[in-house]
Parts: structure tokens; sequence; C-alpha cells
């Protein structure tokens, strides 16, 4: 395992709503990322996935806590965390070879040096062809595929993905899991990944970190030991049914009430 | 691509095939009741004004031409500007947006008789009313397509660290495009009547000045010739944007 990459120390976050109530989303969140780990995040509707990963991401405020990134704080949006959001989010006056360079430009680096890269990962991900054509000529798909260039463009060494393939069709989605399986061990990134289906936490992940309801925290942290990247067969695995049975119960489990 | 050309050609005989029938009737009725030139010119009258009379017609339309782009290009100017200001600042978008809501509710022809009284005869008064009355389409079709981003977008472009500067430049006004063109399309022809009522008023050149004087005089073909005059110029401006518009939006669906 080695290093620690994202160390999370009791994470707390409290939205205040206009009227002055306190919406409490994160409670004590407290886990360690190693390198070139896929971690999935699950969780039921609310349990405050999202408002965890988007603290990584530098986007969201934590209330509490501490939060290391290479054991520097996070406190903004990090080139080396790339974020994958839930929908593509591609400008659609850019052509996909412009959004997919987007990054560059907003850093103001040469653009010579990133456009091999560029096509590079449009034909690592399948898009060879696609370069100029607008967003809306795309299948979902493909669009999402896009957006994963665009995050890994600086080739940052943790993603950051948000149900990336939540608005996908079933088959469409499960073809990009695998996909995506591919794609992990070939870049060797770290992968934090937000899901609510269960079955894609468990063909995707190393370890799974079961959020409880809201407030969210740590219910528990279950490690599948498949070897990566998966394959179709990995779901006929009878342990990849235990899984899924072991992480729907811990789902629901609501956190004991601690005595003080 | 022949078959494109084809289909242009199919497509374009529609319009001309009925602009052509109306003007063969015109003619033919305005003959056939032996109607008062001054009533209704036969257009062939009109057509041959509008040649020997040329010089005139282009004098006048350069007149209404200048006042009508200064005060569009101004009123565009100003309508980013501001929209810009209700998008960053809420005082701003608190006080100054009503008010110009408000304000837009009064018919802006109205003013022109003051307008007169404050900047003359001359071409000021005509670039004025042509500014505010083009004005607000602009900054309300700015103010949506400058102000009302994707809430992903934004954080999309927080999340790569973009400067507010680069927020503007990379999100904001690209997004505003298909606002800012249909504001030019409505604009356009909305400060033409703000510079030709304008000279209405009073005025010593440009058509509107033509229309009054022509209309005075009762020389309807000539008072035809202005407006054929005055619509091809219009004409004119708006194709030329929206050539523009088709290559900058050439991303969006047809």
């Amino acid at each position: 395992m080695g290093k620690t990459l994202i160390e999370a120390e009791n994470i707390g976050k409290v939205y205040y709503s206009k009227g002055g109530d306190e919406v409490t989303a994160l409670v004590d969140v407290s886990v360690k990322i190693y390198p070139q780990e896929f971690v999935t995040i699950v969780g039921s509707s609310g349990c405050g996935k999202t408002t965890f990963l988007k603290i990584i991401g530098g986007l969201i405020d934590k209330t509490s806590g501490t939060l290391t990134f290479k054991g520097e704080p996070i406190s903004k949006p990090n080139k080396e965390i790339g974020i994958v959001f839930q929908k593509p989010v591609l400008l659609p006056w850019r052509c996909i070879l412009d959004n997919v360079m987007l990054g560059s430009e907003i850093h103001g680096y040469d653009k010579k040096k990133y456009i091999q890269r560029a096509y590079d990962l449009l034909r690592f991900v399948g898009l060879e062809g696609f370069e100029r054509r607008y967003p809306r000529e795309l299948s979902g798909g493909m669009q999402q595929r896009a957006a994963f260039c665009r995050a890994l463009l600086m080739d940052p060494s943790v993603l950051l993905m948000d149900e990336p393939f939540g608005a996908l069709d079933a088959l469409t989605r499960d073809s990009m899991d695998m996909w995506l399986s591919d794609a992990f061990v070939k870049e060797k990134k770290t992968i934090l990944f937000v899901t609510h289906s269960i079955s894609e936490a468990v063909f995707l992940a190393d370890r799974i970190i079961v959020l409880s309801p809201r407030p969210g925290t740590i219910n528990e942290i279950v490690n599948v030991d498949f070897p990566q990247p998966r394959e179709l067969e990995t779901i006929t695995n009878p342990k990849f049914g235990e899984l899924g049975v072991r992480v729907r119960r811990l789902i629901g489990k609501r956190p004991e009430l601690k005595m003080v | 691509m022949k078959t494109k050309i084809i289909q242009k050609a199919k497509d374009l005989a529609g319009p001309i095939l009925v602009v052509a029938v109306i003007i063969i009737l015109w003619e033919f009725l305005v003959q056939f009741f032996s109607v008062a030139q001054y009533l209704v010119p036969t257009p062939s009258k009109v057509a041959l004004i509008f040649i020997n009379r040329i010089d005139v017609l282009m004098c006048n339309a350069v007149v209404t031409l200048q006042e009508t782009l200064a005060g569009f290009c101004l009123a565009v100017l100003l309508g980013v500007v501001s929209a810009m200001g209700i998008t960053y600042s809420k005082f701003l978008k608190r006080s100054f947006y009503p008010i110009a809501v408000a304000f837009q509710g009064l018919p802006k022809t109205a003013l022109a008789p003051l307008f007169i009284v404050w900047f003359g005869v001359g071409m000021l008064p005509k670039v004025v009313m042509a500014l505010i009355i083009a004005y607000f389409p602009v900054m309300i079709n700015m103010a949506v397509g400058i102000g009302q981003i994707d809430e992903e977008m934004l954080e999309l472009a927080r999340s790569m660290n973009a400067t507010e500067i680069q927020i503007v430049t990379k999100i904001r006004l690209p997004h505003s495009m298909p606002y800012f063109f249909s504001s030019l399309k409505i604009a356009l022809p909305l400060s033409i009547v703000g510079a030709v009522v304008a000279e209405f008023i009073a005025s010593v050149a440009g058509l509107g000045n033509l229309i009054l004087i022509t209309s005075n005089l009762l020389n309807t073909p000539l008072l035809f010739a202005s407006l054929t005059m005055l619509m091809i110029t219009s004409t004119v401006i708006l194709v030329f944007i929206m050539i523009i518009e088709s290559i900058v939006l050439r991303w969006q669906p047809k």
C-alpha cells in the first residue's frame, strides 16, 4: 500500500440554510486513501457522498476536521486532482478537442504541449475521429468519456468521479464500468468513485466506503480483492454476490448512538 | 452539393414567386383603375424614380445609416456592459435593473421631441433615439446570456481554478452568444425606427427627412422609393448580422 495519498480526519460538514437552519451532512468521516487505489463510496441518497467528494476536490469547504493531500492541507481545487461530474458538462460551443483542452488553457500552459496528449487520450477512450465534433453530436456515454479525458489532461494523480455513469442506460453503464476498470489499470491513477449502485461499487472497487444515511458517517470500509482490471466474469463469482448483500445491509445501518 | 443548390433554389422560388405576383397585380390594378400617381404609384414608376434619383436616395440613406449604426453600436456596448454589471453586482441588480425594466414600459419614440429640444436638429438626437430604443433588448437578453449559467459549468471552471476573468471569457461570453445575436436582430430594426422617427420630428437630412418632404409635396413615387431604400438598408445590415451569426454559432443545431 505504501504512503498515504489523501488523509481525511474527522471531516464534518454542516450546511446553513437561509432561514438559519442547520443541516448536518457529514459527521466524523476519517479515511486514508493510498496511491493507485480504486475506492468507491456508496450510501443512500442525501447521505453526503457528493459533499465528501467535493470537499476532497476543494470545491466545498469542510466545517470541521483535517484533510491533506500528500501531506498538504486541501483548501482549493488542485490540478493534481481531476474531477468527473455527474453530467459531462461539456461546453456546447467547443468541439470535443477544445473541451478536453480547457484545463491547459485555464492553467495558462502551452497549448502545443498538451494537444498531443489530448489526441492520445481521445484515442484511448475510443473517440478518435470525433475531435472536431460538437458535444451535441455525441451520445451520453461518449460525452462522459470526453469529460473523462478532460479530467485526465493535466495528468492528475487522483480522479474524483461523482456518479459519472448515473445518467446512462444500464447497458451502456455496464460497458463503461468495464472500460473504466481497464482505464484505471492502464492509467495508474487513484480513483474515488461515488455511486449509489451497489453492484457498480463492488465491481469497480478495491475498497468500498459505506456511508450511513444522513448525517453521513462511515459505517464500514469493505475490502474487495478480485484482481484488477475487472472482467465480466467477476460478476459470476459467488463472492461478488455476497459482498453486494453485505454492502446492502451496511448501507441501511444507522450508526449506534454514542453515549456520552 | 448539387442537390443542396437545387434545394436552395427551391426554397427561394416560393417567396420570389409571391413577390412577383404581388408586383404584377399591383402594376395591373393601378393602371386598370387609373389610380392617381400621388396616391399609389405603379411599381414601374417607383423603380424608375429609384434609379433616376439614386444619388438623393443614397445621400440620405448614408445619413440615416450613420445615425442608426452609431446608436446601435453604442446600445450594444452599453447593453453588454450593464448586463455584466447586473451579473456581478447585487446592488446594481437590485437598484438599476428594476428601474430599467420599468423604464422599458415607456414608449421611447415619445421622447423624440424632447431629444430635439435637448440635442438640436443634427445627428445627435437621432443617435440618442436609436441608442435608447435598441438598448433594452440587448441589456435584457445579455443579462440572461451572461448571468444565467448552469451551476455545473461554473463548478467545472472552479474545479480548474479558473480566475473570474477566465470565467467571463471562456464561459459567460461564449454562453451568451445566442442571446447576443438574437438581441442584435431585435435591436437593429428598432434603432432604425428610432433614427427615422427622430428625423420626422426635426431634421435636415436622412431617409426620414426625405419621406416627410416627399409626403408634404405629394411626391408619392419618390416617397415609395425612399421606403424601398430604407427597407434595403435594413435588410442588408440584418443579412450581414445573420451571416456572422451563422459562423459564430455553427455549434448550434440548425
